[in-house]
Parts: structure tokens; sequence; C-alpha cells
């Protein structure tokens, strides 16, 4: 990629160590158990079972530079552009990237912990594994 | 594993092919060119641009972006509160979605690996992607959930004992 300097190759070469590590019986066994867990302990149980730590005990070979977190996607606001096909549904919510310069104060009010917490648990969130810096391959898996 | 019949290898040759289909994609000439003309943006102004064309259909198509069935172009936020752009995602063909559901390649702005935490607080929710998006185009930490009123994140003041 000319940006950032990925080629198809590189690419290629990234989601390979990243599949051989993440569609290992040992990764998926940990996963199916994260996944077997009730959803409110989930990510607390994600975070023991994947950290760098963790999958180093389990003797798997980590790809350089992974990174493995919880993630949502933008199923539903109707931002979300499926290719080939009409954008979904009306915008759920509307916010409009701010200008720079926008008041902190402004942010900390969008950030409220417990709204967060329920939206996620309502849409449900993913364990993502990515391996790299600027363009990242990851894989997601549903936790909902 | 939930079915019985589907294999580990089952799933790395679905995820597999799904990424070479992700590949194919994002390495022609038309979408090179618009992350470059998104890269070319200064940092804060990409989320908008994401908005206003990466996820509207006819500025793709100015740009001579085939569409290809099947994938996906989204918002989407991590817990780790990394600042990211977007991602060209691809559903595996839901047979083999025991484990995994998808595979995607994610555009982010650069950081410090230093500023985004391995940990346990890579677990933490994630923030809505509209609040993720605010906080990049605002030039904000990405540790939101500690924003002061200088604007300077808790986060920040930590990071020394915490990393």
């Amino acid at each position: 990629m000319a940006q950032s300097g990925f080629s198809r190759s590189e690419l290629k070469a990234r989601t390979e160590a990243m599949l051989k590590f993440t569609t290992s019986q040992k990764f998926l066994d940990e996963l199916e158990s994260v996944l077997k867990t009730p959803a409110r302990r989930q990510l607390a149980e994600a975070s023991k079972r994947f950290s760098l730590e963790a999958m180093e005990a389990l003797g798997l070979p980590i790809p350089d530079k992974t990174r493995i977190s919880s993630r949502i996607f933008d199923e539903a606001s109707g931002r979300a552009t499926v290719l080939g096909a009409k954008l979904g549904d009306t915008l759920l919510i509307n916010t409009a990237v701010p200008a720079k310069g926008v008041d902190p104060k402004i942010l900390r009010s969008m950030v409220d912990q417990e709204t967060i917490v329920a939206r996620a648990i309502r849409n449900g969130w993913s364990v993502c594994v990515c391996v790299g810096v600027g363009v990242c391959v990851g894989v997601g898996g549903g936790l909902d | 594993m939930s079915g019985p019949d589907i294999t580990a290898a089952d799933i790395y040759r679905s995820m597999r092919q799904a990424y070479d289909e992700l590949i194919d994609f994002v390495t022609t000439k038309e979408f090179e060119n618009i992350v470059d003309e998104l890269y070319a943006l200064p940092p804060t102004n990409r989320p908008q641009f994401v908005n206003d064309v990466i996820l509207n259909e006819t500025e793709l198509k100015k740009r001579g972006i085939v569409p290809p069935a099947g994938i996906l172009l989204q918002r989407s936020s991590f817990g780790d509160r990394r600042p990211t752009l977007f991602v060209v995602k691809k559903y595996i063909p839901e047979l083999h979605q025991t484990h995994w559901q998808n595979v995607n390649i994610t555009f982010d702005n650069p950081f410090d690996e230093a500023d985004v935490p391995r940990d346990e607080r890579a677990w933490r929710p994630p923030l809505p992607f509209e609040v993720q998006q605010a906080l990049v185009a605002a030039g904000a930490d990405a540790d939101t959930s500690s924003i002061s009123e200088e604007g300077h994140s808790r986060y920040s003041s930590e990071r020394g004992s915490a990393d």
C-alpha cells in the first residue's frame, strides 16, 4: 500500500502469521472458553486468557507486534457501507465529527462509562487480534 | 467447538480465502489512491474524510472503486483506545463461524506503541465509534476515560508506572 508501505506480499505474510496464531487449536480452545463465559464476565475472562503472558505460557508463537483487545464494529448506524449493496438503515446516532479544538468537557460528557458498558453489552463486542501498526490485520469474533 | 464437523483447518481455510479477497481489494490502485488521499490529510481531519468519502458510496464510485460483494467498510472502536479510522471487513461463511466471525484490515492513525496499552486496559468496553472519532478529530489523547478539563489524560501521568 503506497501510503503505509504495505505491499500485497507483506499483507499476505502478516495475515498468514496471524492466522496460524489465531486458528491454532490452543488459541481456539482459549477463545471457546471465553465464549462460554457469561456475557458480563467475558471481558475479564478474555483479559486473563489473552494476555501476552498467558499466550506465551501456552507455547504459542506470537507474531511480532500483536495486539489482542476488545472491539466493536459499526454494524447498525447506517454509516457502514456494504459495497455493492444499498446503505443500511437511517442513522441511529448522527454524531458529526466535531471541529478541532472542541472543548474537552464536551468530549468528557460523551464518555459516560455506564452508557459505554450498557451499549457494549447490548450490541456485543468482539475479541480482536491485530498484527502490526498502521495497517492492522485482525480477526473478530462475537461475544454477545 | 460448537460445530463438531468443523475443524481448525476448515476455519483457517475460510479465513485465508476471506483475507485474500480483502487483500485483492485494498491493493487495487483505486483503493490505494483513496488511502493516500486519507493519509495526506492532517490526522485530525481524517475522521471527517472517513465519514464523507470512505463511507459514501457516491464518493467511492467517483474514485473508481469497484465494489466487491460482501466487503464492508465500517467504523470501529477498540478497548485499548487506539486511534482507529476505518476497517475493511469480510465475514467468513456462517458454517465456519464457530469461533471467529470475520477477518479485517484496519486503518489507524499512527500512534506511539507505548501509548496504547496491551494489559487489562485493552479489555475495557470499547468507546462508541462516534466518540472515538470525535477524540481523534480533537487530537485528544486516545485514553478518554479520564480526560481532564485541561485535555490531558490521567493515563498519560500514570504511564510511567503502568507500562
